[in-house]
Protein backbone atom coordinates (compact mmCIF):
# COMPACT_ATOMS: atom_id res chain seq x y z
CA UNK A 1 0.00 0.00 0.00
CA UNK A 2 2.96 2.66 0.34
CA UNK A 3 4.37 2.72 -2.69
CA UNK A 4 0.69 3.90 -4.16
CA UNK A 5 0.31 6.25 -1.76
CA UNK A 6 3.50 7.57 -2.24
CA UNK A 7 2.89 8.26 -5.35
CA UNK A 8 -0.37 9.34 -5.13
CA UNK A 9 0.65 12.00 -2.82
CA UNK A 10 3.76 12.58 -5.30
CA UNK A 11 1.70 13.19 -8.69
CA UNK A 12 -0.91 15.62 -6.51
CA UNK A 13 2.00 17.47 -4.72
CA UNK A 14 0.48 21.19 -6.72
CA UNK A 15 -3.46 20.01 -6.06
CA UNK A 16 -5.69 20.74 -3.36
CA UNK A 17 -4.75 17.12 -1.99
CA UNK A 18 -4.46 15.67 1.39
CA UNK A 19 -4.07 12.25 2.25
CA UNK A 20 -4.73 11.95 6.40
CA UNK A 21 -3.66 8.94 8.35
CA UNK A 22 -4.65 7.87 11.38
CA UNK A 23 -2.07 5.78 12.46
CA UNK A 24 -2.59 2.65 15.38
CA UNK A 25 0.88 1.76 15.84
CA UNK A 26 3.19 2.51 19.18
CA UNK A 27 5.06 5.59 18.48
CA UNK A 28 8.63 4.19 18.19
CA UNK A 29 6.93 1.57 15.38
CA UNK A 30 4.85 4.54 13.87
CA UNK A 31 8.23 6.93 13.33
CA UNK A 32 10.62 4.06 12.03
CA UNK A 33 7.91 2.60 9.13
CA UNK A 34 7.84 6.21 8.18
CA UNK A 35 11.22 6.61 7.65
CA UNK A 36 11.46 3.60 6.22
CA UNK A 37 8.77 3.88 3.74
CA UNK A 38 9.53 7.91 3.46
CA UNK A 39 6.43 8.59 4.20
CA UNK A 40 5.80 11.90 4.14
CA UNK A 41 1.86 12.78 4.48
CA UNK A 42 1.06 13.63 8.15
CA UNK A 43 -1.19 11.08 10.50
CA UNK A 44 -3.29 11.44 13.80
CA UNK A 45 -1.61 8.97 16.42
CA UNK A 46 -4.24 7.50 17.76
CA UNK A 47 -2.80 6.21 20.89
CA UNK A 48 -1.08 3.47 20.04
CA UNK A 49 -3.83 0.28 19.53
CA UNK A 50 -6.26 -0.17 17.46
CA UNK A 51 -8.39 0.37 20.55
CA UNK A 52 -7.59 4.11 20.18
CA UNK A 53 -9.92 6.82 20.53
CA UNK A 54 -10.45 7.88 16.72
CA UNK A 55 -10.81 4.45 15.24
CA UNK A 56 -13.37 3.23 18.02
CA UNK A 57 -15.70 6.95 17.34
CA UNK A 58 -15.62 6.03 13.64
CA UNK A 59 -16.27 2.34 14.64
CA UNK A 60 -13.41 1.38 12.54
CA UNK A 61 -12.75 -2.58 13.02
CA UNK A 62 -9.95 -3.29 9.82
CA UNK A 63 -6.82 -1.74 8.64
CA UNK A 64 -6.64 0.31 6.38
CA UNK A 65 -9.88 1.84 6.32
CA UNK A 66 -10.77 4.28 3.77
CA UNK A 67 -12.35 7.23 2.98
CA UNK A 68 -12.62 9.98 0.78
CA UNK A 69 -14.08 13.56 1.49
CA UNK A 70 -14.67 16.26 -1.44
CA UNK A 71 -13.45 19.60 -0.44
CA UNK A 72 -16.60 20.48 1.33
CA UNK A 73 -15.40 17.71 4.18
CA UNK A 74 -18.79 15.29 2.93
CA UNK A 75 -17.57 11.91 2.65
CA UNK A 76 -17.83 10.76 -1.49
CA UNK A 77 -16.64 7.36 -1.25
CA UNK A 78 -15.69 4.58 1.09
CA UNK A 79 -13.04 1.46 1.41
CA UNK A 80 -11.49 2.34 -2.30
CA UNK A 81 -7.80 0.99 -2.72
CA UNK A 82 -5.29 1.33 -5.25
CA UNK A 83 -6.82 2.40 -8.78
CA UNK A 84 -9.90 3.09 -7.51
CA UNK A 85 -8.64 5.76 -4.98
CA UNK A 86 -7.00 7.40 -7.88
CA UNK A 87 -10.13 7.62 -9.77
CA UNK A 88 -12.35 9.02 -6.76
CA UNK A 89 -9.73 11.72 -6.09
CA UNK A 90 -8.90 12.83 -9.44
CA UNK A 91 -13.35 12.78 -10.08
CA UNK A 92 -13.45 15.51 -6.67
CA UNK A 93 -10.44 17.38 -7.71
CA UNK A 94 -11.75 17.93 -11.32
CA UNK A 95 -15.36 19.16 -9.54
CA UNK A 96 -13.34 22.04 -7.75
CA UNK A 97 -11.40 22.52 -11.08
CA UNK A 98 -15.33 22.31 -12.68
CA UNK A 99 -16.35 25.01 -10.33
CA UNK A 100 -18.97 24.36 -7.59
CA UNK A 101 -21.58 22.07 -8.58
CA UNK B 1 -26.29 -53.02 36.28
CA UNK B 2 -24.29 -54.46 39.30
CA UNK B 3 -20.92 -52.74 38.29
CA UNK B 4 -22.86 -49.25 38.31
CA UNK B 5 -24.67 -50.08 41.88
CA UNK B 6 -21.12 -50.81 43.01
CA UNK B 7 -19.48 -48.25 42.05
CA UNK B 8 -22.06 -45.51 43.22
CA UNK B 9 -21.41 -47.30 46.46
CA UNK B 10 -17.84 -47.00 46.52
CA UNK B 11 -18.44 -43.14 45.57
CA UNK B 12 -20.64 -43.09 48.69
CA UNK B 13 -17.88 -44.71 50.75
CA UNK B 14 -15.50 -43.02 49.72
CA UNK B 15 -17.41 -39.75 50.08
CA UNK B 16 -17.45 -36.33 47.80
CA UNK B 17 -14.23 -35.08 48.59
CA UNK B 18 -12.55 -38.66 46.89
CA UNK B 19 -14.74 -37.61 43.60
CA UNK B 20 -14.42 -34.02 43.68
CA UNK B 21 -10.33 -34.87 43.74
CA UNK B 22 -10.87 -37.09 40.93
CA UNK B 23 -12.20 -34.88 38.68
CA UNK B 24 -10.30 -32.44 39.61
CA UNK B 25 -7.37 -34.64 38.36
CA UNK B 26 -9.16 -35.68 35.03
CA UNK B 27 -9.83 -31.88 34.53
CA UNK B 28 -5.91 -30.63 34.85
CA UNK B 29 -5.00 -33.48 32.42
CA UNK B 30 -7.36 -32.12 29.85
CA UNK B 31 -5.81 -28.60 30.61
CA UNK B 32 -2.63 -30.18 30.60
CA UNK B 33 -3.14 -31.67 26.88
CA UNK B 34 -4.61 -29.07 25.92
CA UNK B 35 -1.80 -26.44 26.73
CA UNK B 36 0.18 -28.80 25.27
CA UNK B 37 -1.30 -29.30 21.64
CA UNK B 38 -1.14 -25.01 22.01
CA UNK B 39 2.19 -24.89 22.42
CA UNK B 40 3.02 -27.52 19.74
CA UNK B 41 0.83 -25.02 17.48
CA UNK B 42 2.17 -21.93 18.36
CA UNK B 43 5.96 -23.58 17.78
CA UNK B 44 4.98 -25.40 14.26
CA UNK B 45 3.48 -21.95 13.28
CA UNK B 46 6.49 -19.70 14.81
CA UNK B 47 8.77 -22.16 12.62
CA UNK B 48 6.49 -22.18 9.08
CA UNK B 49 6.73 -18.36 9.49
CA UNK B 50 10.36 -18.58 9.53
CA UNK B 51 10.30 -20.71 6.58
CA UNK B 52 7.97 -18.54 4.85
CA UNK B 53 10.47 -14.78 5.82
CA UNK B 54 13.19 -17.18 4.81
CA UNK B 55 11.69 -17.75 1.33
CA UNK B 56 13.23 -16.40 -2.22
CA UNK B 57 10.24 -15.88 -4.21
CA UNK B 58 6.90 -15.92 -4.52
CA UNK B 59 6.73 -19.64 -5.72
CA UNK B 60 8.21 -21.02 -3.10
CA UNK B 61 6.17 -18.79 -0.78
CA UNK B 62 3.42 -20.76 -2.65
CA UNK B 63 5.23 -24.14 -2.71
CA UNK B 64 4.97 -23.55 1.25
CA UNK B 65 1.41 -22.24 2.00
CA UNK B 66 0.07 -25.42 -0.24
CA UNK B 67 2.23 -28.03 1.51
CA UNK B 68 3.84 -26.99 5.18
CA UNK B 69 0.69 -24.55 6.41
CA UNK B 70 0.53 -26.01 9.92
CA UNK B 71 -3.31 -24.55 10.90
CA UNK B 72 -5.85 -27.11 9.42
CA UNK B 73 -3.95 -29.58 10.78
CA UNK B 74 -4.04 -28.75 14.18
CA UNK B 75 -7.68 -27.52 13.67
CA UNK B 76 -8.16 -31.12 12.87
CA UNK B 77 -5.69 -32.10 15.88
CA UNK B 78 -7.82 -29.64 18.06
CA UNK B 79 -11.70 -31.16 17.07
CA UNK B 80 -9.80 -34.29 18.02
CA UNK B 81 -9.31 -33.05 21.27
CA UNK B 82 -12.19 -31.80 22.30
CA UNK B 83 -13.81 -34.65 21.14
CA UNK B 84 -11.81 -37.00 23.41
CA UNK B 85 -12.48 -34.36 26.57
CA UNK B 86 -16.42 -34.03 25.94
CA UNK B 87 -18.60 -31.65 27.90
CA UNK B 88 -15.40 -29.96 29.05
CA UNK B 89 -14.76 -26.20 29.46
CA UNK B 90 -11.25 -26.91 27.29
CA UNK B 91 -13.01 -28.99 24.97
CA UNK B 92 -15.00 -25.57 24.32
CA UNK B 93 -11.97 -23.66 23.65
CA UNK B 94 -10.25 -26.65 21.58
CA UNK B 95 -13.31 -26.00 19.28
CA UNK B 96 -13.02 -22.56 19.42
CA UNK B 97 -9.55 -22.90 17.88
CA UNK B 98 -10.51 -25.72 15.72
CA UNK B 99 -13.16 -23.05 13.95
CA UNK B 100 -10.66 -20.76 12.90
CA UNK B 101 -8.90 -23.33 11.90
CA UNK B 102 -9.94 -23.34 8.34
CA UNK B 103 -11.16 -26.66 8.50
CA UNK B 104 -13.24 -28.51 5.63
CA UNK B 105 -16.94 -27.65 5.88
CA UNK B 106 -17.90 -31.25 7.16
CA UNK B 107 -15.47 -30.47 10.02
CA UNK B 108 -17.16 -27.21 10.68
CA UNK B 109 -20.72 -28.99 10.81
CA UNK B 110 -18.99 -31.52 13.22
CA UNK B 111 -18.27 -28.81 15.37
CA UNK B 112 -21.38 -26.72 15.58
CA UNK B 113 -22.86 -30.66 16.11
CA UNK B 114 -21.06 -30.67 19.04
CA UNK B 115 -21.68 -26.70 20.65
CA UNK B 116 -25.60 -27.20 19.99
CA UNK B 117 -25.31 -30.86 21.68
CA UNK B 118 -23.03 -29.66 24.65
CA UNK B 119 -22.48 -25.95 25.06
CA UNK B 120 -25.80 -24.12 24.65
CA UNK B 121 -26.17 -22.36 27.60
CA UNK B 122 -22.28 -22.14 28.19
CA UNK B 123 -20.85 -18.85 29.60
CA UNK B 124 -18.36 -19.24 27.38
CA UNK B 125 -20.26 -18.98 24.07
CA UNK B 126 -19.65 -15.12 24.27
CA UNK B 127 -16.14 -15.94 23.41
CA UNK B 128 -17.09 -17.66 20.27
CA UNK B 129 -20.79 -16.22 18.91
CA UNK B 130 -18.32 -12.93 16.98
CA UNK B 131 -17.14 -15.46 14.84
CA UNK B 132 -20.16 -16.04 13.57
CA UNK B 133 -20.90 -12.38 12.54
CA UNK B 134 -21.98 -11.82 8.98
CA UNK B 135 -21.91 -15.30 8.26
CA UNK B 136 -26.18 -16.17 7.72
CA UNK B 137 -25.84 -19.73 8.04
CA UNK B 138 -25.96 -19.27 11.86
CA UNK B 139 -28.48 -17.50 12.21
CA UNK B 140 -31.03 -19.62 13.03
CA UNK B 141 -27.82 -20.92 15.71
CA UNK B 142 -27.95 -17.43 17.12
CA UNK B 143 -31.53 -17.34 17.85
CA UNK B 144 -31.48 -20.70 19.44
CA UNK B 145 -28.60 -19.11 22.00
CA UNK B 146 -30.40 -15.99 22.59
CA UNK B 147 -33.74 -18.17 23.34
CA UNK B 148 -32.11 -21.08 26.24
CA UNK B 149 -28.99 -18.91 27.64
CA UNK B 150 -29.24 -18.64 31.31
CA UNK B 151 -26.41 -15.65 30.70
CA UNK B 152 -26.98 -12.02 29.77
CA UNK B 153 -23.99 -11.62 28.59
CA UNK B 154 -24.31 -14.23 25.71
CA UNK B 155 -27.88 -13.28 25.20
CA UNK B 156 -26.07 -9.46 24.48
CA UNK B 157 -23.58 -10.77 21.95
CA UNK B 158 -25.38 -12.75 20.16
CA UNK B 159 -27.99 -10.21 19.98
CA UNK B 160 -25.45 -8.03 19.30
CA UNK B 161 -24.03 -10.43 16.63
CA UNK B 162 -27.15 -10.85 14.89
CA UNK B 163 -27.65 -7.37 14.18
CA UNK B 164 -24.22 -6.53 12.79
CA UNK B 165 -25.07 -8.90 10.14
CA UNK B 166 -27.99 -7.17 9.63
CA UNK B 167 -26.94 -3.87 9.44
CA UNK B 168 -24.27 -5.77 6.78
CA UNK B 169 -27.73 -6.95 4.98
CA UNK B 170 -29.29 -3.68 4.77
CA UNK B 171 -26.71 -1.73 2.54
CA UNK B 172 -28.27 0.78 1.26
CA UNK B 173 -31.82 -0.38 2.19
CA UNK B 174 -32.73 2.60 4.18
CA UNK B 175 -35.83 1.01 5.96
CA UNK B 176 -33.59 -2.11 6.82
CA UNK B 177 -30.65 0.36 7.94
CA UNK B 178 -32.85 2.54 10.52
CA UNK B 179 -33.95 -0.73 11.61
CA UNK B 180 -30.58 -2.13 12.46
CA UNK B 181 -30.00 1.47 14.04
CA UNK B 182 -32.75 0.60 16.42
CA UNK B 183 -31.35 -2.70 17.45
CA UNK B 184 -28.26 -1.43 18.09
CA UNK B 185 -29.69 1.28 20.16
CA UNK B 186 -32.03 -1.30 22.00
CA UNK B 187 -28.63 -3.53 22.95
CA UNK B 188 -26.67 -0.45 24.31
CA UNK B 189 -29.49 -0.12 26.65
CA UNK B 190 -30.17 -3.60 27.43
CA UNK B 191 -27.18 -4.79 27.67
CA UNK B 192 -24.74 -1.92 27.77
CA UNK B 193 -23.14 -3.27 30.67
CA UNK B 194 -21.72 -6.86 28.75
CA UNK B 195 -17.55 -7.00 28.41
CA UNK B 196 -17.17 -7.37 24.95
CA UNK B 197 -13.79 -7.33 22.89
CA UNK B 198 -11.91 -4.83 25.94
CA UNK B 199 -14.74 -2.45 25.68
CA UNK B 200 -18.60 -2.73 26.48
CA UNK B 201 -21.31 -3.53 24.11
CA UNK B 202 -22.28 0.30 25.20
CA UNK B 203 -19.61 1.33 23.37
CA UNK B 204 -19.56 -0.42 20.46
CA UNK B 205 -23.22 -1.02 19.72
CA UNK B 206 -22.92 3.18 19.98
CA UNK B 207 -20.21 2.92 18.09
CA UNK B 208 -22.38 1.11 15.01
CA UNK B 209 -25.05 3.84 15.60
CA UNK B 210 -22.51 6.66 15.03
CA UNK B 211 -21.23 4.97 11.96
CA UNK B 212 -24.82 3.82 10.35
CA UNK B 213 -26.29 7.90 11.20
CA UNK B 214 -22.89 10.22 10.84
CA UNK B 215 -20.08 7.99 8.51
CA UNK B 216 -22.75 7.08 5.29
CA UNK B 217 -21.73 8.57 2.08
CA UNK B 218 -23.32 11.84 1.75
CA UNK B 219 -22.95 12.98 4.99
CA UNK B 220 -20.29 15.69 6.30
CA UNK B 221 -17.60 13.73 7.59
CA UNK B 222 -17.43 14.89 11.68
CA UNK B 223 -14.22 16.71 12.66
CA UNK B 224 -11.29 14.89 14.36
CA UNK B 225 -9.13 16.61 16.76
CA UNK B 226 -5.44 14.67 17.59
CA UNK B 227 -1.92 15.34 18.00
CA UNK B 228 0.63 13.96 15.09
CA UNK B 229 3.25 11.57 15.89
CA UNK B 230 5.63 14.85 16.78
CA UNK B 231 2.79 15.82 19.38
CA UNK B 232 1.61 18.65 17.52
CA UNK B 233 -1.96 19.11 17.69
CA UNK B 234 -4.36 19.36 14.11
CA UNK B 235 -7.71 18.79 12.71
CA UNK B 236 -8.76 16.93 9.91
CA UNK B 237 -11.19 20.46 9.37
CA UNK B 238 -8.02 22.25 8.78
CA UNK B 239 -8.15 20.65 5.57
CA UNK B 240 -11.29 22.04 4.20
CA UNK B 241 -11.44 22.97 0.81
CA UNK B 242 -9.04 19.95 0.07
CA UNK B 243 -10.04 16.39 -1.14
CA UNK B 244 -8.64 14.85 1.58
CA UNK B 245 -7.98 11.16 1.95
CA UNK B 246 -8.42 9.30 5.15
CA UNK B 247 -6.34 6.40 6.02
CA UNK B 248 -6.83 4.77 9.12
CA UNK B 249 -3.50 1.95 8.72
CA UNK B 250 -1.14 0.18 10.59
CA UNK B 251 2.19 -1.03 10.02
CA UNK B 252 1.52 -4.25 9.85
Amino acid sequence: MYPHERSLVARLADKPFALIGVNSDPKDRVKSAMDRENITWRSFWDGGSTNGPIAAAWNVSGWPTIYVLDHKGVIRFKGVRGEAMDKAVDQLLAEIEGGER
Amino acid sequence: MIRAVLSTMALVVIGLPGAAVAQDVQRSDAAKDLQRLRDECNEAMREFMNQYQAAENDEQRSTLLQESYPVPKFGARFLEFAKKHPRTAEALTALHRAMQSALDEESQDEIIKIIVRDYLKSEALGEIVPAWTYDPSKADLLHKIIEVTPYHSVKGIATYTLAKSAMRIADSDKDAQAEAVAQFEEIALKYGDVSFRNRTLKEVAEADVFEATRLQIGMEAPDIEGTDVDDIAFKLFDYRGKVVVLDFWGDW
